[in-house]
């Protein structure tokens, strides 16, 4: 009896997996658009779906959510293909894709479409997709870095909170200030600052602001390894060493932004992204957390800002739909509905202003100036040719090598891989 | 046995018992705290208060019947059907001469030493665009009932059987294909088993495949499903663990049920999955 059953099951199973595919009805093409986060995808899902009912009958457009940990490997065996999704989320990674020639030149498309108006978004986003002069996609978003204070910490200890236009000094004060009285108080798991060893919301801001970019704007050349850069990586290294920051040991160990929601750090440089994580983490509802703007270093204050685009499969077989869906989804209505739901700064001026309302518990407005002054975050889309430098980064960091010679072995290898690229 | 050994022993062993089952009662617990407790430093070991919910998040995100279903499906479609591919050329391999027979087992085990993912995007282009089998679960078995490796092992098994016994059987009259199918298939059970268990296992847990060729959720096997709850820039862990014991609760089950044929089927080969 047991055998028969067990047969059956699997005769049953094997139909199920080798049956025949069901062929959907094929009034309506078919987009596919492709993206990696989970946090996201239901509130973009809404846009997806008035998009679905706009164009009833002529498209219909799926999300293909795939991790972010496998996403690009799955669009380098796609995109080549007549089964690659038509839309896709773009970043940094541009230039690969643009010079794989997998991507559509929007270009065209845009000069042709009349009620398509370009200046509605950012131009520093839009230019961030812009390669050897085409389009290849229309933005989405835009992020910034800013520092977050734990209110309650301060409280505790008597120390000021940062005020605005506050520099480096003063931030060197403050964290002095904080870490003797965590000492006194014998607070060995506190510390007065946390920040991420990811380059994005730390270092490559501090080597922007004083004027030692991690990869100059044109993107052929680094300065981290010059003089300034060495100092802008030694006030770092000085504020573990003084125990003004948590030490190499705790920030590769666990990251900056949850060592703050434990409350085991007050201050911590951070990226929009993460906004939303400290509006609804209970010393956010306690509104005991305070945003400010960047400590400024050597020239200014700026952060350096990434953002998400929608570009086009070039083998894409409904382009014309794919086009309908890039603009849909980029549109001031479906923005502006990211924007409310606190998953996005959008990359166009009339959303911005529905981020705002999002918060209730942060300030949102710091996050806002910091988008204004934002410079775009040094990537060329060739990681390997950063990998080098940031290796060497995170060496120093550890101290386990002597800075100055680490920094400008790593910048050497990097500066000769650009220059191949960039022959 | 001295008491003093004996107790030695016991200790050793309740170490290792908590070092394997540490990580799925840390599962657990952290599937029932919330999205701050997870993240907290240093580490908070149980929830303050016990978070269902999380299950009820994870259960609205995901079809899981779908996802077992798929899961199931996939994984005995593969299994029968490798078995079947892997004894047939292992059986060829061991017991048949051909011209070339050992030059082309070479070549065929060469595919063994090259990692699984330099064919990714070949596979991809074969099976997902040529085939025409995208976003499908046939997709997700063909690639897996070639297995190099399980022709290796069976292989051994099928050359351990006597030649007697395949001499009797020929003088008896019977063909290749009965031999294969009467006399010695049911000669390597313990390899088959083995064989069987191991695909189960690597078969339950892939990843990477199914999220390049298929698209929809509801073509998806649960690993894959579950990978998609991870972010980018913040993973809610507390979900994620959730999902985890739901995926893995059939497979402790079935553990459970099966201990015994588990434990013997890898002391017979050595091998582990």
């Amino acid at each position: 009896m047991f055998k028969k059953l067990s047969a059956a099951f699997l005769a049953l199973a094997l139909t199920i997996v080798m049956g025949p595919v069901t062929p959907t009805a094929a009034a309506e093409k078919e987009i596919t658009l492709a993206l990696w986060d989970e946090v996201q995808k239901p509130i973009i899902q809404q846009s997806i779906d008035k998009f679905n009912v706009k164009f009833k009958g002529k498209y219909k457009a799926t999300i293909a959510q795939t991790p972010w940990g496998e996403f690009w490997t799955k669009l380098d065996a796609t995109m080549p293909t007549n089964k690659t999704p038509d839309v896709t989320w773009m970043n940094v990674f541009l230039p690969k894709y643009a010079n794989g020639k997998v991507l559509e030149d929007l270009t065209p498309y845009i000069k042709k479409d009349k009620a398509l108006k370009m200046s509605a978004y950012v131009p520093g986003r839009v230019a961030a997709f812009n390669y050897k002069n085409a389009q290849y996609a229309l933005p989405k978003g835009m992020d910034a870095v800013f520092v977050a204070y734990n209110k309650a910490i301060f409280d505790k200890y008597g120390v000021a909170y940062p005020r605005a236009n506050w520099d480096w000094t003063s931030l060197n004060a403050i964290s002095g200030n904080l870490a003797r009285k965590m000492k006194a108080a014998g607070a060995t798991s506190e510390y007065p600052i946390a920040m991420e060893l990811d380059l994005q919301p730390s270092s490559a801001n501090f080597l922007h602001q004083d004027g030692a970019d991690f990869l100059t704007l044109d993107k052929t050349k680094t300065l981290a390894a010059t003089p300034q850069g060495i100092a802008t990586f030694q006030k770092v290294i000085d504020l573990m060493n003084t125990g003004r920051m948590a030490p190499y040991t705790v920030l590769s160990e666990t990251k900056a932004s949850d060592l703050f929601i434990s409350g085991k750090a007050a201050i911590i440089f951070v990226g929009s992204w993460k906004a939303r994580v400290l509006e609804t983490s209970s010393i956010g509802k306690a509104k005991q957390i305070g945003l400010v703007q960047m400590p400024k270093g050597k020239l200014n204050n700026y952060s350096v800002a990434g953002g998400l685009g929608y570009a086009m499969a070039k083998n894409s077989q409904n382009k014309a739909g794919a086009w309908e869906l890039i603009k849909f989804i980029t549109s001031q209505q479906s923005m502006t509905n990211e924007a409310l739901n606190g998953i996005e700064f959008p990359a166009r001026a009339d959303s911005q202003g529905a981020y705002a309302r999002g918060f209730q518990n942060i300030d949102p407005s710091v996050i806002l100036a910091a988008t204004k002054t934002a410079v775009p975050y040094p990537h060329n889309g060739n990681p390997a040719s950063l990998t080098p430098l940031q290796n060497a980064i995170a060496l120093a960091y550890s101290q386990k090598a002597p800075l100055a010679e680490t920094i400008k072995s790593g910048a050497e290898a990097t500066q000769k891989l650009l220059d191949d690229l960039n022959k | 046995m001295t008491i003093i050994r004996r107790y030695w022993i016991h200790v050793v062993l309740i170490l290792a018992s908590i070092t394997f089952v540490g990580p799925f009662i840390w599962m657990f617990l952290t599937s029932l705290k919330t999205y701050e407790e997870t993240i907290q430093v240093p580490i908070v070991w149980l929830p303050e208060q016990i978070q269902w919910v999380n299950y009820q998040i994870v259960n609205e995100k995901f079809p899981f019947l779908t996802l077992y279903f798929n899961t199931v499906a996939v994984v005995l479609a593969t299994v029968v059907l490798q078995l079947l591919i892997a004894s047939l050329a292992a059986f060829a391999f061991a017991r048949l001469q051909f011209p070339g027979k050992n030059a082309l087992f070479i070549i065929m085990l060469s595919l063994l030493m090259v990692p699984g993912q330099i064919f990714l995007i070949p596979q991809f282009q074969i099976i997902g665009v040529r085939f025409n089998l995208i976003d499908t679960l046939t997709a997700l078995v063909v690639p897996n009932v070639f297995s190099v490796f399980g022709v290796f092992l069976l292989r051994q098994f099928f050359a351990a059987i006597p030649q007697e016994l395949e001499d009797a059987a020929k003088i008896d009259g019977c063909s290749s294909l009965r031999i294969y199918w009467q006399i010695m298939m049911p000669l390597v059970t313990p390899g088959l088993v083995a064989l069987g268990i191991l695909t189960m296992i690597s078969s339950w847990k892939e990843l990477l495949w199914p999220l390049i060729v298929n698209q929809s959720i509801d073509k998806m096997p649960l690993s894959a499903g579950l990978a998609n709850l991870i972010g980018e820039h913040t993973t809610y862990h507390e979900q994620v663990m959730a999902g985890a014991v739901i995926s893995v609760l059939p497979m402790i089950i079935i553990f459970a049920f099966f201990q015994r044929k588990f434990v013997e089927s890898i002391a017979q080969t050595g091998i582990k999955g």
